[in-house]
């Protein structure tokens, strides 16, 4: 029984080792897999500019996980055969101060080299992004040639995580034709301050 | 040596099987130790890589540390720290190689987590299984294996799209197919694991083989080592200890080492101060050269073994004759390597061999003087006899008698020397027994003074009371001849003293005079202060017929002396320093018992003494004589003493004329010489003791006595008689014979 009981107490280390991984990688994937709050996506703010269909990426500059939405935004693009329409990128960017430090991010080089049809704009405050009800960095909303919302939400399985997912279908099937109607969830930095000072 | 079969060297399984265990766990401990390492390393990067790609998490303008940095620095340091504890505290057992492999499964997870999952990430799921395969541990590969998939099965069910991308209607069926690539790889992997323990054990197998064949081969090396040494040291040994001298030099004659025995011969304490002082062979060879060429080139041109007897220098600066024996020493392809060499001492031989020569030359000697002594006794015995009968004679005129006592007298000088010669040749009659040397001395004193004369004065000492077992007489003969030496040696005058004592003479004293026997002895020391005796005499002083006295002298004295005292189974020493004095020491045995009476018996009679009428007797006496002289003074003699003889010419004759005239009854006595022709006298006597056993004989011989008692001949009937003779002493010889008292 002694001996039992030692041999237990001689593997506890391990077990409690194993525990701490098992627990480690547990908070890590439900990190991972939470999805950050979403806006209003039921009352999308029309494009003021009706030039055809469009879809728009709103972007943290300084969101790492917002690289595998981009990544993603580029394989749906280029799934979605028939799509025709315009690219806009809006970068949020602090309301005041400098900006010029956010502008020069990696992420906004990056999309420099994106190619034609695309356009970034900066967004300071996110505000143009929250008329949207973006509030997560790789919120994509997409309108057809008629203005009408076809896709709202992340294309990512989760933070920062390339590869196929559900979102990433959802937005190459609405290019297609076929809208989407529920929003997708998103993965990655909040677009605006949430506890912002006063 | 024989080669070993090559089934010795071949394993045992348990031995193989041993070794092929031991191995693999060492390779595994030290995979572990690696992995040790690599785990903390990879855990730096996990945290160089959270740090690099996702150091914040933005919410607006407000940051926060990513959660991936957090995850990198703390999960990455459970997982790489506690396994490499493990390993750090020598719990390097097999639980401790499946938690490192657990943990670098976990580690590959991190880091594609860290890489936003990249799929280039996943290649560290593959280097990871590599890194396990080398432990050679299938299980361990497979656990590795399993957690891929376990990993890929939970995250199908509860996260499908954090795997698939997609949710997933079959998340066993889509986990397998994310896991079959790494299942590929396993299966190539353990095969390589598979073929690589059985090359592990081929390579225990071999290993041990030549291990067996090493320690075998070590063990003949060592033995053979051992056998070396023991016979180098053997030879050293012998080189060491041997006898006689040996050396060794090279082919221009340096001396390259000497054994003990070479350096003691020639006067050095130890080897090392020999060569530190004589470097070469012709340092010491001062032999007149044979040649002009040198003796070791002789030896080198004509190669083999070449013996010489040469003189080597001494350290004292004198030459010793030694006997140097030489080998010449080459290699197997015919170069001449060196000499080796022997060397003997022979010193000591030479002396022997001068001895040898001296005892050969004084044998010669003693043969040729015994012989002219026997010679000369028979031709005396017939002038002593006849010149008797002469004298004794009535009717010889009175001027005729005269000048035949003259031939009388010069014919007792001639007795005398003759007796000298018989007593050098130690031919002369011998009858040993107990007497005081002291009483003896003793009783010589007067006649001692008188021989001496007044200018030398005599000094006696005496420290002893044990009696000399030796003639009596002879020993007179001695002590006078050595009082006349001394006597001759101080002209102007001096002191001679005898002493008496008692010595004990040791083997080594025995080893160096070669005669005598150890024991305890009576010494008779006579010294004078006379002229001394030089170096060269003294080597010859004792051979016959030296002298160095002039004509005068018979050279015989000395000689006489130590025939006598060896024939007593003495010795005699002499030591001398000119201008000093001489001292002769002569060792006698002690006798066992003491002497029966003190007074000395004379052998013979002089004729002063006696008169043929005290010794008249009658009946018939069977003579036997060869010589022709001798037998008719005989018969004369016998004749006038009153017998009836009956002669013969030798044994032979007088035993048939014994039987022929009766015998016993007929013969009162045999008077017989001992040596004739066709049969002696001892023969004839055994015949007629076999017939008459009780018939009374007497031997006569100019010879000596000592063939008779040599033989034990002399019973209680049988006398001797020593030619020459008078008259009266055989008359004497007779009636005691016959048991007649004195008239």
């Amino acid at each position: 029984m002694g001996d039992r009981k030692s041999k237990w107490l001689a593997h506890l280390p391990t077990v409690i080792w194993a525990a701490l991984c098992f627990s480690g990688f547990s908070i890590l994937a439900l990190y991972a897999n939470s999805p950050s709050p979403q806006g209003n996506a039921a009352s999308p703010v029309p494009d003021s500019s009706n030039d055809g269909a469009r879809v728009t990426m709103f972007l943290h500059p300084k969101c790492v996980c917002s690289r595998a939405s981009i990544d993603e935004l580029k394989a749906a693009i280029q799934q979605a055969d028939q799509y025709r329409g315009t690219l806009h990128f809006y970068i949020t960017v602090p309301e005041s101060g400098s900006t010029e430090e956010w502008k020069k991010e990696p992420l906004v080089t990056q999309l420099k080299h994106w190619g034609h049809n695309s356009t970034i704009h900066f967004d300071p405050g996110g505000k143009h992004a929250e008329k949207h009800g973006a509030l997560t960095s790789g919120h994509v909303v997409a309108h057809d040639s008629e203005g009408k919302l076809i896709f709202t939400g992340g294309i990512t399985a989760s933070r920062g995580h390339r590869g196929e997912n559900p979102g990433r279908l959802a937005l190459t099937i609405a290019l297609e034709g076929i809208p989407h109607k529920a929003p997708s969830p998103v993965y990655g930095c909040g677009l605006q301050t949430t506890n912002a000072p006063n | 040596m024989t080669t070993p079969d090559k089934h010795a060297f071949s394993p045992s399984e348990e031995q193989v099987n041993a070794r092929y265990l031991s191995t693999l766990e060492q390779s595994r401990d030290t995979h572990s130790q690696i992995f040790a390492r690599i785990l903390p390393l990879q855990w730096i990067a996990c945290v160089i890589i959270a740090a690099t790609i996702s150091p914040r998490t933005w919410d607006g303008i407000q940051s926060s540390i990513h959660p991936h940095l957090i995850a990198a620095i703390f999960l990455g340091a459970i997982i790489s720290l506690y396994p490499s504890y493990l390993v750090w505290r020598k719990r390097r057992g097999t639980s401790t190689r499946y938690i490192i492999a657990i943990a670098q499964m976990l580690m590959s997870a991190l880091i594609i987590h860290l890489f936003g999952g990249r799929i280039e990430a996943h290649f560290h799921i593959f280097a990871s299984l590599a890194l396990i395969a080398f432990y050679r541990d299938n299980k361990i590969l497979f656990l590795s294996a399993t957690i891929v998939f376990l990993d890929h099965v939970l995250r199908g069910v509860f996260w499908p799209q954090s795997v698939f991308g997609v949710d997933e209607q079959w998340p066993m069926l889509r986990a397998f197919e994310h896991t079959i690539w790494a299942t590929l790889e396993v299966i190539v992997l353990a095969v390589s694991i598979r073929r690589s323990l059985k090359e592990m054990r081929g390579i225990a197998e071999r290993q041990i083989t030549l291990e067996n064949a090493e320690k075998l081969l070590e063990k003949t090396v060592a033995e053979r080592t051992r056998e070396l040494r023991t016979s180098e040291k053997k030879a050293r040994d012998r080189f060491e200890n041997a006898v006689i001298g040996l050396y060794h030099c090279d082919t221009e004659g340096r001396l390259r080492s000497v054994n003990p025995e070479m350096a003691r011969m020639l006067g050095y304490e130890t080897s090392e101060e020999f060569l530190a002082e004589i470097k070469t062979i012709d340092q010491i060879d001062s032999s007149a050269p044979a040649t002009d060429e040198r003796w070791i080139d002789r030896v080198l041109s004509r190669r083999g073994y070449r013996q010489r007897d040469s003189l080597w220098r001494h350290k004292n600066g004198n030459t010793i004759p030694v006997r140097e024996s030489t080998k010449v020493i080459a290699s197997d392809g015919g170069t001449l390597l060196g000499i080796e060499g022997s060397v003997e001492d022979m010193t000591e031989f030479k002396e022997l061999e001068q001895r040898y020569l001296q005892s050969q030359k004084v044998q010669a000697l003693g043969q040729l003087t015994t012989g002219i002594a026997h010679d000369f006794n028979n031709i005396l015995t017939s002038i002593v006899g006849f010149s008797e009968l002469i004298i004794s004679a009535p009717d010889t005129p009175e001027n005729v008698r005269h000048q035949v006592k003259d031939i009388h007298t010069s014919a007792g000088h001639a007795t005398r020397l003759t007796a000298q010669l018989l007593a050098f040749s130690r031919k002369q009659t011998f009858q040993p027994e107990a007497f005081l040397l002291t009483t003896k001395v003793n009783e010589m004193s007067n006649m001692i003074s008188q021989l001496i004369g007044e200018e030398i004065q005599l000094k006696l000492h005496s420290t002893t009371e044990e009696a000399a077992y030796a003639d009596p007489a002879q020993i007179q003969q001695v002590i006078l001849n050595l009082a006349v030496n001394a006597r001759d040696a101080m002209p102007d005058g001096g002191v001679l003293t005898l002493e008496i004592d008692t010595a004990h003479l040791d083997q080594d004293f025995i080893s160096h005079c070669g005669t005598a026997t150890a024991g305890h002895y009576t010494v008779l020391t006579v010294s004078d202060t006379g002229t001394g005796i030089s170096d060269e005499e003294k080597e010859r002083i004792f051979e016959p017929f030296f002298t160095t006295k002039g004509p005068a002298s018979t050279g015989l004295g000395l000689a006489t002396c130590i025939g006598i005292v060896k024939h007593s189974n003495g010795h005699i020493t002499l030591s001398s320093e000119p201008g000093v004095g001489t001292i002769f020491r002569v060792y006698l045995p002690v006798a066992e018992n003491k002497p029966q009476h003190t007074t000395t018996t004379t052998t013979q009679c002089s004729l002063a003494e006696l008169n043929q009428d005290t010794w008249h007797g009658g009946g018939t006496i069977l003579l036997a004589e060869d010589e022709e002289m001798a037998r008719k003074l005989g018969v004369r003699a016998l004749t006038s003493l009153g017998y009836e003889v009956v002669e013969a010419i030798n044994g032979a004759d007088a035993l048939q004329k014994f039987l022929d005239r009766g015998g016993e009854d007929k013969f009162e006595l045999v008077f017989t010489d001992v040596r004739m022709p066709i049969m002696g006298g001892v023969e004839l006597a055994q015949r007629l003791k076999e017939i008459s056993p009780n018939l009374p004989i007497i031997y006569s011989s100019g010879y000596t006595g000592e063939a008779i008692t040599n033989t034990d001949q002399l019973s209680d009937s049988s006398y001797f008689l020593q030619k020459p003779y008078s008259i009266e002493l055989l008359g004497k010889r007779i009636t005691e014979a016959l048991g007649i008292p004195a008239a």
